[in-house]
């Protein structure tokens, strides 16, 4: 078991480097410099800079260096004028922001606010906003997964299931640009400028985000039900007189986790993907706003720092996921060692 | 299709005997889907719909999409009451800040979009389909090569890889070719390709062990005979479900792109080609989600229809050719 982990480790951490370097490298192949405004996003700033701070800067910040030594230094470090070490990414230190230049990204991501608690950090406020998505996931894809399971071939489950494909297929940003139309522009139920202290302010983000992993959870989790539901251990729970819920809690549900926690790790990928756009789109404080601003803005050392965020939950959800099947499944665990 | 034929062997042996002849095989397929799903023919009506409308937009656009109404911009359509900008009723759907007539221009991007999704999801099921079979078939260094890829690609999300993609070659020469058409067709193609490799991998290593790949071997079968023979029949099926439901996926992302404002360019000469796209709608509209939603909400309308329908037609078509799927098992598409 110990072997088998350790493997998974070694394994994760070359992804992670690939993941690393294959971003640093594309990132930097898109044409452009961090220190112009581009063309259309900023129409009323001068678009130019001269030569001579370009150069400047450009030297400052190491973009004279050819991109594989720029990697190094970016992941291991580098020496300062006083002559000191300066450790890179392999201590965690994140860089200089390119665009909000004299904070460092660290500073940026995971720094407080002023009068602020450390909970309204970049960092935390969208794993705020992950955990409650994840909640009403599988709150919702949960129940009416096993409603639909229990009410099998009824007009309930059909409902369901057409429900189910249709929040599947629609994007969320497209029900997201809705959603904004509908009850800010129309009904003016949200703010515009959410504070984001009070609850409502969460409910339109969290609901858009989580509708769609939902419908396939409900899917998802109906199938495993009715494929448990068909074993032996349910008629002999059945027939030991034990009532509907407790069989469905406790022998069903449980024997349908299985491809009920498989699902998790696509599904955080889906958040993944989508979450800066959803954060964009409704001005959450999140590090995916940041990330937007970043890629357009060719902030080199935030756009590596917020893809290697993604890139370990995306790592450490799988890891996660892994580690659970054996506690699930034992069988599982016996083949593995 | 050996999948198929466990399905027919015994409930729909009569139909079968009832139609000699014909091809029983379709009739079936398409009698099962519509049998238990009444809505599949609205989908598939949908789908054909965006098909026709795409082939024969330009000519039943009302107004030419390039032209600028100078004395007519942001007109709301009429149909929606408003004090300021009252809509004409020359303009379905009202115009946009150039007095472009929005209704065409959606037409318009109808073409452009869809052609993007049956330009690139051939190429990326080539690919795909090619990368499958060698790595499945062959295994060796090509296979743990796609293993490793896969392993890190699915810990980058592949919308942030398109995005770059998007974002290296729209300055450059080739990016301006069709408005930046050729840069997402490039865009999918890189993106698409690799889970249906996967997908092709795991067919063919089940196929490869079965009796009659095993029993044309041993009658001295050359592999490329058994290959065009006895394999790539096995994984059509996969491969065509695969792409239908791969086009909802390219016109989600194409409107994403758009949205963000690294789609299309939307062009001003009727000349060119690609005009504007959903996803050139979308980034427009954007700037009026407030003062005319009309332009936001029509083309998020046309692309919810269209993902529905496709994304239906694609679960349906799997249901249908694959009876072993059980809906648990998730084919992941692009993303």
């Amino acid at each position: 078991m110990i072997l088998y982990l350790g493997r998974r480790l070694i394994w994760s951490l070359v992804v992670l480097l690939a993941v690393a370097g294959l971003t640093f490298y594309l990132v930097h192949l898109i044409p452009g410099n961090p220190w112009e405004t581009r063309t259309g996003q900023r129409r009323f700033t001068s678009n130019q800079i001269d030569a001579n701070t370009l150069k400047t800067l450009n030297h400052r910040y190491g973009l004279d260096k050819p991109v594989w030594q720029q990697f190094v230094v970016y992941l291991i470090g580098f020496q300062n004028e006083n002559g000191d070490f300066e450790c890179g990414f392999i201590c965690g230190n994140l860089g200089p922001s390119l665009r909000q230049r004299g904070r460092t990204v660290n500073e940026i991501l995971f720094d407080a606010p002023e009068n602020g608690s450390i909970w309204q950090s970049r960092f935390a406020y969208t794993m705020r906003l992950a955990i409650w998505v994840t909640v009403v996931i599988l709150l919702l894809g949960i129940s009416i997964g096993v409603l639909a399971a229990i009410k099998q071939d009824t007009w309930i489950d059909r409902s369901i299931a057409v429900f189910s494909a249709t929040i599947m297929a629609i994007p969320n940003f497209i029900i997201g640009l809705l959603a904004i139309i509908v009850f800010a522009s129309m009904l003016h139920l949200i703010s515009v400028r959410a504070t984001w202290s009070k609850p409502q302010d969460w409910i339109i983000p969290v609901v858009v985000l989580a509708l769609a992993p939902a419908g396939m959870l409900a899917r998802i989790t109906r199938s495993a039900v009715l494929e448990a539901s068909h074993g032996d251990y349910v008629r002999t729970a059945r027939s030991k007189g034990l009532t509907e819920p407790q069989i469905v809690t406790w022998h069903i549900l449980k024997n349908a986790s299985i491809p009920i926690v498989t699902y998790t790790g696509p599904l955080l990928v889906e958040f993944v993907a989508f979450s800066f756009v959803i954060e964009a789109m409704f001005g959450f404080p999140g590090f995916g706003r940041e990330y937007y601003e970043a890629i357009t803005n060719l902030d080199y050392p935030m756009i590596m720092a917020i893809t290697m965020i993604y890139g370990v939950i995306i790592i450490l959800a799988n890891f996660v996921i892994d580690l659970l099947y054996g506690f699930l499944d034992p069988r599982i665990r016996i083949a593995e060692t | 299709m050996k999948t198929l034929t466990m399905r027919e062997s015994t409930d729909d042996l009569e139909s079968i005997q009832a139609a000699p002849g014909g091809d029983w095989r379709r009739r079936s397929l398409l009698g099962r889907i519509s049998r238990t799903h009444p809505m599949f023919w609205l989908f598939a009506g949908i789908a054909i719909f965006f098909i026709l409308i795409a082939i024969i937009g330009p000519f039943i656009a009302p107004h030419n999409p390039t032209d600028f109404h100078w004395e007519q911009g942001n007109l709301h359509p009429i149909w929606v009451p408003q004090n300021q900008y009252t809509g004409s009723d020359v303009y379905l759907l009202g115009t946009d800040t150039n007095g472009r007539d929005n209704f065409s221009r959606l037409i318009y991007g109808t073409r452009t979009t869809l052609l993007l999704a049956f330009i690139s999801v051939p190429l990326a099921a080539l690919l795909g389909i090619t990368v499958g079979i060698v790595s499945g078939y062959f295994g060796g260094r090509t296979d743990s090569l796609l293993m490793h890829f896969t392993d890190i690609f699915s810990a980058f999300p592949a919308i942030l890889f398109s995005i770059l993609i998007m974002l290296i070659f729209r300055h450059r020469p080739f990016g301006g070719w069709l408005n930046g058409f050729g840069v997402l067709v490039l865009a999918f193609f890189l993106v698409g390709w690799v889970s249906l490799a996967r997908l092709v991998r795991g067919a063919v290593l089940s196929i490869k062990q079965e009796l009659y790949v095993e029993a044309a071997r041993a009658t001295g079968l050359k592999e490329k005979r058994i290959l065009f023979r006895y394999i790539l029949p096995n994984i059509i099926g996969l491969v065509i479900i695969w792409s239908i439901a791969a086009i909802p996926r390219v016109i989600i992302l194409e409107a994403l792109l758009g949205y963000i404002g690294i789609g299309i360019t939307p062009d001003i000469e009727e000349a060119h080609f690609v005009v504007t796209s959903w996803g050139g709608l979308l980034s427009e509209g954007r700037l009026a989600i407030h003062a005319n939603p009309v332009r936001l909400i029509a083309p998020a309308v046309c692309v919810i229809l269209a993902a529905l329908s496709f994304t239906f037609i694609g679960d349906e078509l799997r249901d249908s050719l694959d009876p072993r799927s059980n809906r648990s098992r998730k084919v992941s598409l692009i993303s």
